[in-house]
């Protein structure tokens, strides 16, 4: 494996999430829709096929969004992953915390997983109080323990008085807060903060950026998804960009974050000069088929 | 945690199959990553527990289990006028139906002492187990969202599935009751007589919802890869529904012997037989402990056979 020891300042490099060769295939059901692109060559019969197909959407389809990634996280370390829209950063990360079946490979941990998915699990139009009564059981946690964590999560998520109300008055900001405390009352093996913290103040990013920095203490391991490198940079030791379901690169942050960076310049000067091209040569179509007509 | 590292490396030390000195010459970095796993004690993530771990799991999330059941069932009627109400009227309407149509107008059930007792507790049993069949089968793919984000035994959704149809069952067995005793006081209707028996209600209910879990189990299962044949549950409840006498005395229709045993040995003819047993005192049906051990009989395999259908593919779940 390609590491560059990214992690020198963890004394142990004991792993404690190991991703070996993992393929990650979604399965779509009932939609064959205009993805199937035709060919000439093709039969009578294919084509009718096809045809009925996207008139009924009956069929499926398999979407390999992860194609073979191996890496490995130690105790201690927080991991960035980067890349684009779609690249598979977030299935990556559901694959390992067990939620995602894959289709090949596998992934091994000591320990329990966070996700911090609770909020699919709270109910808007109950009170917060309500929520994070069952966002905690959610997590696997029995009353007593919910009891004694109660005090602590309010006091993180700093709602005051608005634990009290529904959580459907909540600004996009306040429920982030709850569900980052909810999801940290317990300190998990591996935290996974798949775009948490993009929605938090400048005060509550700090806040969260201790709370990461303790489990990481508690040689813990922290997985963190951010579109902004400067997130990125100043929480992690580690980045690992994904590209279209494969590990493009490995290593430092520092290096990471520039390469992905210089790589999105790249792409969007590309693009841009492609685009340029394009008008061009439609303006140059244009004026001569006005002057033809 | 500390402690967990260094019991992590006293293990590798130790080592799995492998003797000492291959531990000591082959580096972490040129070890497979199989064997980088075994020797420090990280376990594969997603892979099915054994069945026994796994029914322990299910114990541990009960409390959720139970906190989602009953939320759902708070939440179900929540945009009407009428509220929970209508939980009470959805049955009551229904029975009326069957009774009118099939009591009255085709008069099929010939040979009832008490039509609309019969048909009543027929009506509001079957229907019970028909929902939790029908809820619980759909709950993995209801609720992608849940199961993409928490780690949760998959079986708790279809549990509390049945949980949410239970919660509203001790107010309908009570308007059931009422009903019942309502309709003694009819002419042509026989009397009902209540004894000690009607304790047994509440296990006869309880035998209803283990069988009905069961069904539900391996419903789901089937549903979460064929989606398909969801479209094809209701017919086969409704089906089940006519051929079970929850509505008349099916099995009656059928002189041949064998076919009369099948359909009323069949588990949810003995399930609803079980329960008109101690609520009605219809003379055909008799209280009998022999069909007590049938339906226990068949509630335990269901549930069982279902569980571990549905444990099978425990880290199948949620490819979508
Ligand atoms: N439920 C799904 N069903 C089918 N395909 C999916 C599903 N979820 C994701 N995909 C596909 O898998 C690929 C990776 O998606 P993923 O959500 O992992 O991207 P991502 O890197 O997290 O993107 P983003 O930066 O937008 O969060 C995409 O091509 C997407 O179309
Ligand atoms: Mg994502």
């Amino acid at each position: 494996m390609s590491e560059k020891d990214p992690a020198q300042e963890s004394t142990s490099r004991i792993p404690s999430v190991i991703v070996d060769d993992v393929h990650v295939k979604y399965k779509v059901i009932g939609s064959k829709g205009s993805k199937v692109q035709a060919h000439h060559k093709d039969s009578l019969l294919k084509k009718l096929v096809r045809r009925g197909a996207k008139i009924t959407s009956a069929g499926s389809t398999e979407i390999h969004a992860l194609r073979g990634v191996s890496f490995i996280a130690h105790d201690g370390e927080a991991i960035g992953i980067l890349g684009t829209n779609g690249s598979g950063k977030s299935t990556l990360l559901r694959a390992i915390a067990g939620l995602q079946p894959v289709s090949h490979g596998s992934v091994y941990m000591r320990g329990r997983a966070s996700l911090m998915g609770v909020g699919a699990a709270l109910v808007k139009n109950l009170t917060g109080e309500r929520n994070i009564m069952i966002g905690c059981l959610a997590l696997g946690m029995s009353v007593s323990e919910v009891k004694e964590k109660f005090n602590d999560i309010v006091k993180f998520a700093e709602l005051g008085d608005a634990v009290y109300l529904p959580m459907s008055t909540y600004s996009h900001g306040m429920a982030a807060r709850l569900r980052f405390a909810i999801s940290t009352a317990i300190t998990p093996d591996v935290l996974i903060v798949d775009e948490a913290l993009s929605t938090g103040d400048s005060a509550f990013k700090t806040k969260s950026r201790r709370r990461i920095d303790e489990i990481r203490e508690a040689a813990g391991t922290v997985f963190v998804v951010s579109h902004s490198s400067a997130t990125i940079k100043s929480m992690c030791s580690r980045a690992i960009w994904i590209d279209q379901g494969t590990v493009k690169m490995d290593g430092a942050v520092d290096e990471v974050v520039d390469a992905y960076r210089a790589f999105t310049r790249h792409s969007r000067a590309e693009r841009r000069r492609r685009r340029r091209l394009r008008r061009k040569r439609r303006a140059a179509l244009n004026g001569s088929g006005k002057v033809e007509s | 945690m500390k402690r967990d590292v260094r019991a992590a490396r006293k293990r590798a030390r130790v080592g799995g199959g492998q003797s000492r000195q291959d531990q000591i010459i082959i580096p972490d970095d040129q070890l497979t990553p199989d064997a980088l796993a075994a020797r420090y004690g990280l376990a594969p993530v997603g892979r099915r527990p054994a069945l026994l771990p796994y029914i322990r799991e299910i114990v541990r999330w009960l409390p959720f289990t139970v906190m989602l059941g009953t939320s759902r069932a708070a939440s179900k009627n929540r945009n009407s006028y009428l509220g929970q109400i209508w939980s009470f009227l959805n049955p009551i309407l229904n029975s009326l139906v069957y009774v009118l149509v099939f009591g009255l107008l085709l008069d099929v059930s010939r040979g009832v002492d008490n039509v609309i007792g019969f048909i009543v507790v027929g009506t509001f049993m079957y229907r019970s187990f028909n929902d939790v069949v029908q809820n619980g089968g759909r709950s993995i793919r209801r609720n992608q969202n849940l199961v993409k984000s928490l780690p949760f035994p998959r079986a708790v959704m279809p549990i509390a599935a049945a949980v949410s149809e239970a919660v509203m069952l001790l107010p309908e067995l009570l308007v059931m009751l009422i009903i019942i005793k309502v309709s003694s006081a009819i002419p042509n209707m026989t009397p009902v007589i209540w004894d000690w028996t009607l304790i047994l209600l509440i296990p006869a209910v309880i035998l209803l919802y283990i069988f009905s879990l069961g069904v539900a189990f391996m419903v789901a299962r089937v549903i979460s890869f064929i989606p398909d044949l969801g479209n094809l549950l209701p017919f086969c409840l409704r089906l089940l529904m006519y051929t079970s006498g929850a509505i008349f005395p099916v099995s009656r229709y059928f002189s041949n012997e064998t076919i009369q045993n099948i359909l009323s040995y069949q588990p949810v003819a003995v399930m609803l037989d079980l329960v008109r047993q101690v609520t009605l005192s219809e003379s055909t049906i008799p209280f009998t402990w022999s069909h007590w051990l049938w339906a226990t009989g068949w509630a335990v395999s269901f549930f069982t056979i279902g569980l571990v259908i549905f444990w099978r593919a425990e880290a199948r779940y949620g490819r979508e």
